[in-house]
């Protein structure tokens, strides 16, 4: 069987990819410890300890279907993406006591506001050696022991992170609803009152339009579900009721089902 | 029943607060003890092979699945050296035999198939203690009353090497069981007790025998004549802290615990409650007795309620700071080590995990950093 951790970026990240794989690629989330490879379940988290800590932090998804297993685990930022790769290939470790070669590494960042992959894969490498990872080509090493290693970036048409990609998912379903909420993020992003708030988010501007995305999504998800985050729409609303054939065909979205078909 | 009682109500107060604040006293104050060992490798001993314990730390606790050698590694501690007299060496390696017969030591001595067990101590101060254990075993016939018997000898040797720079000259002892109608006789070098020069006080409690009262009550001797009952004290309070005093009363020796309710009722012996109090009793007088030197704890947590364990941790923590004492502790409990990653200062806690992997044991160090990563930011199971 094959053994995935997958890294993404964050929490809009981790519920668009597993939905993804969920309603394109059929896979299934594990619901029982017993029935998880230890590869995986060795990152269940035995909550609480004798400290008395409710709070959960850093749980990843566990899927499978026929040949594979999948990690998924939002790395709370970019630039913490190579440190959650780190410490998860330590905890396999720990479990085993060697580190397991069976494992793949696979890593999906938002573009941002940078078109050059060749860029982006540099920034990566570099916070790859920080994290005295070494990353070449499709080969990552860690502690002398070589892991498959594959990277996704999207949207794979322009510049932004997966917020677009939701957009453009909503914008097919509920078009009507995504211009109004299109509307009240240009409002939010134009209007000299909101500066405040804008300047809270980010200095530059062109990273304050990602935010902005980010409050359409929100505004978005706010009618569609409102007692809940807008990741529990994407997974539970918006991707469940297009046919998923329709969603791999949208141009920012069509690279990455391709990749997660390729694991 | 000795000495006059000396009921101290005012004592009898809640631990926990009063031990932590102690414990923290003890840091703002910086009392520093030493690390003893450095460094344990364990080659062919039981059912650990080529196994590396390095860094060891002031507290080291030992995890991992049965059967992969956590209590193995308390017991190389003990052949590798670690003991100051020649019936606690020997304790040690029968302790796990059920029966003294000839067929258990055997197989409690000798390493599977392998003829020599070898186990190297590497000390803070840079010297080593190497030393290898071999077991023997031969046939003898004995002929007496026209009878011709088989007498069936198993004899350990245990070869150790001590270098501080240079190398001393090896000292050598033997031990033999010899089996003769079905019944296993012990007989050692008379040699022996001198032979051993670099004497480590060492203390070591475990589930299988903290049941034994003799080992209890020889090891509170020690601690009534170091005026140490207090300490004694505080650690019974962390179970009930209605306890004011005890005492060792009767011609059997038994253990009396005296409430500030005794009063109204009858004081009762320490059997009378329940294993947890006893085994942490025992383990405090133990810890008491290690000054100086080390203390192996099996299963620390048998038979110890979780909330008690903070009080206990923290009070083993204190002491062995006080009596610079190293820790080696082996558990199973995900709680224990949650305690001991709050309870002990940075930098002075590493687990060690072990696993059987071909050919050899594999280790896996785990500092006070990675634990925090490890069951604080990511909530993963380490055993």
């Amino acid at each position: 069987m094959k053994i995935i951790y997958l890294f993404v970026e964050g929490n809009t990240d981790k519920f668009v990819v597993e939905s993804l794989l969920k309603r394109r690629l059929k896979y299934r989330n594990y619901v029982n410890e017993k029935d998880t490879p230890k590869l995986l379940s060795c990152h269940i988290p035995k909550y609480p300890g004798a400290n008395g800590q409710l709070e959960r932090r850093g749980i990843p998804s566990f899927l499978y279907k026929d040949d594979a297993s999948i990690l998924l685990v939002s790395a709370n930022g970019k630039e913490q993406v190579c440190s959650a790769i780190r410490e998860r290939l330590r905890v396999a470790e720990l479990q085993f006591g060697i580190a397991n070669e069976d494992i793949s590494i696979a890593v999906v960042l938002d573009r941002d506001a940078e078109m050059n992959d060749e860029v982006i894969k540099s920034k990566l490498l570099k916070q790859a050696g920080n994290n005295r990872l070494v990353i070449e080509k499709d080969i990552l090493t860690c502690e002398d022991v070589r892991y498959g290693f594959s990277l996704c970036i999207i949207p794979a048409d322009r510049k932004g992170t997966i917020e677009k990609v939701v957009i453009d998912i909503a914008s097919k379903i509920h078009p009507e609803l995504t211009n109004e909420a299109g509307l009240y993020k240009k409002a939010i992003e134009e209007k000299e009152d909101y500066r405040k708030y804008r300047n809270k988010w980010a200095s530059d501007p062109q990273i304050q339009s990602f935010y902005a995305d980010k409050v359409q999504v929100g505004a978005i998800s706010t009618v569609l579900k409102p007692d809940s985050s807008p990741g529990i729409m994407i997974n539970d609303i918006l991707i469940t009721e297009m046919d998923i054939d329709q969603i791999c065909e949208l141009p920012s979205i069509k690279r990455i089902v391709q990749y997660l078909e390729d694991l | 029943m000795t000495g006059k009682l000396s009921l101290d109500t005012k004592n009898n107060r809640t631990l926990s607060n009063d031990r932590r604040q102690e414990s923290k006293k003890d840091l703002d104050e910086g009392i520093e003890s030493t690390v003893l060992l450095n460094r344990l490798l364990v080659d062919s001993f039981r059912g650990l092979k080529n196994a590396e314990f390095c860094k060891l730390n002031r507290v080291n606790y030992v995890v991992g699945e049965n059967n992969s050698g956590k209590t193995s590694v308390l017991e190389a501690l003990v052949a590798g050296g670690c003991y100051s007299d020649s019936r606690f060496f020997l304790d040690t390696m029968l302790a796990r035999s059920q029966k003294m017969i000839l067929e258990g030591v055997k197989n409690m001595l000798r390493p599977v198939g392998e003829e020599i067990s070898r186990i190297t101590i590497t000390f803070s101060n840079g010297s080593t203690l190497k030393t290898e254990l071999t077991c023997k075993e031969r046939t003898e016939i004995l002929q007496s009353d026209n009878k011709i018997k088989n007498k069936r000898l198993l004899t350990m040797t245990v070869n150790s090497i001590f270098g501080d720079g240079q190398l001393s000259e090896p000292k050598t002892f033997w031990v033999n069981f010899e089996q003769n109608d079905k019944k296993t006789f012990l007989r050692r070098d008379p040699s022996l007790e001198h032979k051993k020069k670099n004497r480590i006080p060492c203390q070591f409690v475990s589930f299988s025998r903290f049941d034994r009262t003799d080992k209890i009550l020889e090891v509170l001797d020690g601690v009534f004549i170091n005026n140490q009952r207090e300490k004694l004290l505080d650690v019974l309070k962390i179970f009930d802290p209605n306890v004011v005093n005890f005492e060792v009363v009767g011609e059997d020796r038994q253990i009396l615990v005296f409430g500030k309710d005794d009063h109204e009722s009858d004081p009762l012996y320490l059997n009378d409650y329940g294993n947890g109090m006893y085994k942490a009793f025992y383990i405090a007088c133990a810890a008491l007795q290690a000054t100086n030197g080390i203390l192996l704890i099996d299963e620390l947590e048998a038979g110890i309620h979780h909330r008690a364990l903070v009080d206990f941790i923290t009070y083993l923590d204190t002491i062995s700071k006080k009596q610079n004492i190293q820790l080696f502790i082996t558990t199973h409990s995900l709680e224990l080590l949650d305690v001991a990653r709050q309870t002990h200062h940075d930098g002075d806690m590493v687990v060690y995990k072990i696993k059987r992997g071909e050919g050899k044991s594999v280790v896996k160090r785990i500092n006070h950093n990675d634990m925090d990563l490890l069951r604080g930011e990511l909530g993963v199971d380490i055993r």
